[in-house]
């Protein structure tokens, strides 16, 4: 039984918990809006972004996001996309959507066994189940899906199929019943780019010494060793310059539902200030003990706060620690400070140079900082809505097949002028052109004998001749109706 | 240790308490008011509500009825859709026209269609928080972990519609390839079922949606009687779910019932159909249902059973035993138009006596 309540446990803590995506390698000026609310800013590494974040790229810059169930999006130059789904349910379900408004995006990733993994352009959406890489462009007027290897399930409002490696699509989010397959997929200048990024992060070898997390991992092979320690099993030493400490090197951002988050200036800042905790050994040094917990912390440190000045360090694993006691790894040396103003949403120690002798004097430890005051203005903002329809999954009909072929029933569409983003030879290939097929009329059921609410059915015998239709009696006599556009409820006719 | 180890028991202990309330059965009566019974069916009370009742549902915390009934606020069509605080027993107007309240599993959302839309209101304050776009008559039913509506619809095309409650919107229609159809939730899965669409006698369709990916999956045929036999009428069929089987049973006390045009035919009976085999039993031959409902644990099915040939005729509830089929309690209503709900209810909320609900209330 204590190991069946054991084997709850991580399940039970992880479940529903708000999952983050970590800013990773990016070029040139990219900006990020965590939510509706807030002003564009400039993208940091390692700043978590969360459900609802949006990312754009200027110019030619380009970015990396990681998730944490170990997919990649990358978005390449003068490109917008949204965080539009990015949660965990009660059941542990990971359920990820993201949209492309406008721009190029590759994606790679696999969902595990019951997480939902989308991705939407402008008029269709693929789904992720095993692996695949994706390459997305939503431009003026098309959208194109490339499934550069792997499978990925198409869906438009008129189709939905399997597109294998080596296959493109392309379709016009206006027309969705006119869309073109390729089986060449044109290259482009930024493939290679995330080709590259896609070895790089696929070769890391710390995953084994981190299990249930999947960003953050090739950083740590760059820039640190992973040796055994007596008390941690396998722990993580940055290399680092004499004198250095963790929780040093960056600020702190206050995000809702989290609190004053750690942003890392430390290029692997990712996974050792969010997951696990540190430890100061002799000989050693700083080291990094990833611990069990898949849950996504802002950074475990103790506080100390006067009326203008916070300092902080980090917590030991294991360690309990509530204040007024003293933290074990508590040393003035330890800890570093910042000027602090309550409003403050950031709290930045560079340059702060005032760093008390005696601390304690001046200064008392506390759990957590209070809150910056929080605008009721805030929940007003708005965002205009995004081309490809943000959480708005796209609906399916029957009556497309896809054989290969044309359609026998199909007009055949001109091809459209070669789209501008194909820089290289164009496809060899013709498009073949699929247009969805008619479905069959059904009946439109004019009346029911009984509530539909209820979920009862009428079947009819073969050969049945149903009585003229008689208008139902009604509890109360309601006034014709107007014609509606969506069918009305039923009327109760027990 | 010790942490480790109750942490996890008590949060499952939390989750378990709301089915630890007592089962009360509740027979709505179509005059206007409600009747109680515990699980052995025996009557603990009752609450009038005034007007017609045209259906009722209980939060699952058990502290608040959700009831569709005449109301001069739906413009003289049916019904409007109360919420009856067992605490306090005033009744809240929460919307009309609406004939059904569907409340979702996690006590978050309360659903039900009106005349633009999907309504969803906060099950806890009970104002409206939107009206999701719906292109169809549904039958709703909530997904066991509230995130997902499923919507059945058979009009104007056989589909079923999964609405997303986070954003409140219609994030997949599935169309069905066969119609018409119903369906009911049974374990993790919602199943959907067609009898005969292909004009086989004795074959019906099971299709299941998982709600994490969303993807219709055919199960295949069942093998069923014919249903129709030798009488040439419509046949009303309905659908149940308990974790690990389905009930099919055709229903009677409509304004089609079969009994009057083939009063000679033995008619009846509940089909169970084991998820796992596929295998079809029935039982309860002789029982005419109205309406059932399956208890959490999948062991017992109450039935509203419609003893006479008119909607006016005798009617009775029944507990039945689902392993063995045997019918453990009945007790005999009034005359006259039920409805059924189970709901699990705290103690001190169980009405004891006839008493009645106020009519206004202030949320």
């Amino acid at each position: 039984m204590k190991r069946l309540a054991l084997w709850l446990l991580p399940m039970t803590l992880s479940a529903g918990q708000a999952r983050y995506a970590r800013v990773g390698d990016f070029d040139g000026a990219v900006q990020v809006q965590l939510q509706a609310a807030d002003d564009w800013q400039p993208a940091r590494r390692n700043l978590p972004l969360r459900e609802l974040s949006w990312l754009r790229t200027e110019g030619a810059a380009r970015v990396e996001v990681e998730l944490d169930d170990g997919s990649v999006v990358r978005l390449g130059p003068d490109s917008l996309a949204e965080l539009s789904d990015y949660t965990r349910l009660s059941s542990g379900q990971r359920i990820t959507l993201i949209s492309l408004d406008h721009g190029l995006a590759y994606f790679t990733g696999a969902a595990e066994d019951k997480d939902t993994l989308v991705v939407a352009v402008p008029g269709a959406q693929v789904t992720i189940r095993q692996g695949a890489h994706l390459r997305l462009e939503a431009r003026d007027p098309w959208s194109l899906i490339a499934v550069t290897d792997g499978v990925a399930r198409f869906s438009s409002p008129t189709a939905e199929f399997d597109l294998t490696a080596g296959q493109i699509v392309k379709l016009d989010p206006e027309h969705p019943a006119r869309f073109f397959l390729n089986r060449e997929i044109p290259p482009l200048e930024t493939d290679r780019w995330s080709d590259e990024r896609d070895k790089v992060l696929l070769s890391s070898t710390s995953a084994a010494h981190v299990p249930g997390l999947g960003y953050g991992l090739a950083d740590l092979d760059a820039y640190g060793v992973w040796v055994q320690s007596g008390d941690f099993g396998a722990v993580w030493k940055p290399k680092a310059p004499a004198g250095w400490a963790p929780f040093r090197n960056g600020k702190w951002r206050w995000y809702d539902g989290l609190g004053y988050t750690w942003i890392s200036d430390d290029p692997w800042g990712w996974l050792p200030y969010h997951y696990g905790r540190w430890m100061q050994q002799e000989g050693a040094g700083w080291i990094w003990a990833p611990g069990e917990s898949a849950v996504f912390k802002p950074g475990e440190v103790y506080w100390l706060r006067s009326a203008k000045l916070v300092g902080w360090g980090a917590l030991a694993p294991a360690e309990h620690w509530k204040p007024p006691d003293t933290p074990r790894l508590y040393l003035n040396a330890n800890t570093t400070y910042a000027s602090y103003a309550p409003e403050s949403l950031e709290i930045d120690p560079a340059g702060f140079a005032a760093r008390p002798r005696e601390p304690l004097a001046t200064a008392v430890f506390v759990q957590a900082l209070p809150s910056p005051p929080f605008p009721a203005a805030r929940l007003d903002a708005f965002r205009p809505p995004l081309r490809a329809g943000g959480t708005q999954a796209v609906s399916v009909s029957t009556g497309t097949a896809f054989d290969g072929s044309p359609d026998p029933r199909a007009e055949a569409q001109p091809d459209p002028a070669p789209d501008a983003a194909y820089t290289n030879e164009p496809p060899a290939a013709p498009p073949v052109v699929i247009v969805q097929a008619p479905p069959e009329e059904v009946p439109v059921e004019v009346y029911v004998p009984v509530p539909v609410y209820t979920g009862i059915i009428v079947v009819y015998p073969p050969g049945y001749k149903a009585p003229a239709p008689k208008i139902p009696p009604k509890a109360v006599s309601p006034p014709p109706p107007p014609k509606p556009k969506v069918p009305a409820p039923d009327k109760p006719v027990k | 240790m010790r942490t480790f180890f109750t942490l996890p028991m008590l949060l499952l202990a939390v989750a378990a308490a709301r089915a630890e309330d007592p089962l009360v059965v509740l027979a709505a009566a179509r005059t206007g008011h409600i009747e109680f019974f515990d699980a052995n069916l025996f009557p603990l009370g009752a609450i009038g509500v005034n007007q017609l009742v045209e259906s009722v549902t209980a939060s699952p915390d058990g502290r608040r009825l959700y009831i569709a009934q005449e109301s001069q606020r739906a413009s003289g069509a049916c019904c409007g859709l109360f919420s009856l605080d067992l605490e306090t027993l005033k009744m809240c107007f929460l919307t009309a026209p609406a004939l059904f309240g569907a409340p979702s599993p996690d006590g978050n959302f309360l659903f039900t269609q009106g005349e633009v839309g999907v309504d969803i209101f906060n099950a806890r304050t009970l104002s409206r928080l939107s009206t999701m776009k719906a292109p169809g008559a549904y039958n709703l039913q909530p997904s066991p972990g509230g995130r997902w509506l499923f919507g059945v619809t058979n009009s104007p095309k056989p589909s079923l519609d999964i609405f997303d409650t986070k954003s409140a919107t219609l994030a997949r229609r599935l169309p069905m390839p066969a119609g018409p159809v119903t369906g009911a939730w049974a374990g993790d899965r919602f199943y959907l079922f067609n009898y005969s669409s292909d004009g086989s006698p004795g074959k019906g369709w099971l299709w299941s949606v998982r709600p994490e990916n969303g993807e219709l999956l055919s199960d295949g045929s069942i093998g069923l009687p014919d249903l129709h036999g030798a009488c040439n009428e419509p046949v009303l069929l309905m659908l149940a779910g308990a974790p690990d089987r389905l009930f099919l049973a055709e229903a009677f006390g409509f304004k089609v019932d079969r009994r009057r045009a083939c009063p000679d035919l033995p008619l009846g009976g509940i089909y169970t159909i084991q998820l796992s085999t596929g295998q079809v039993s029935k039982i309860a031959e002789s029982v005419h249902v109205n309406r059932m409902a399956a208890t959490q644990d999948g062991r017992e099915l109450y039935v509203l059973q419609s003893a006479g040939r008119s909607r006016k005729g005798d009617a009775s509830l029944l507990r039945i035993d689902i392993a063995t089929g045997r019918v453990l309690n009945t007790v005999a209503l009034e005359p006259g138009d039920w409805n059924l709900a189970l709901a699990h209810i705290p103690p001190a909320l169980i009405p004891r006596g006839n008493l009645h609900a106020a009519t206004s209330c202030s949320r």
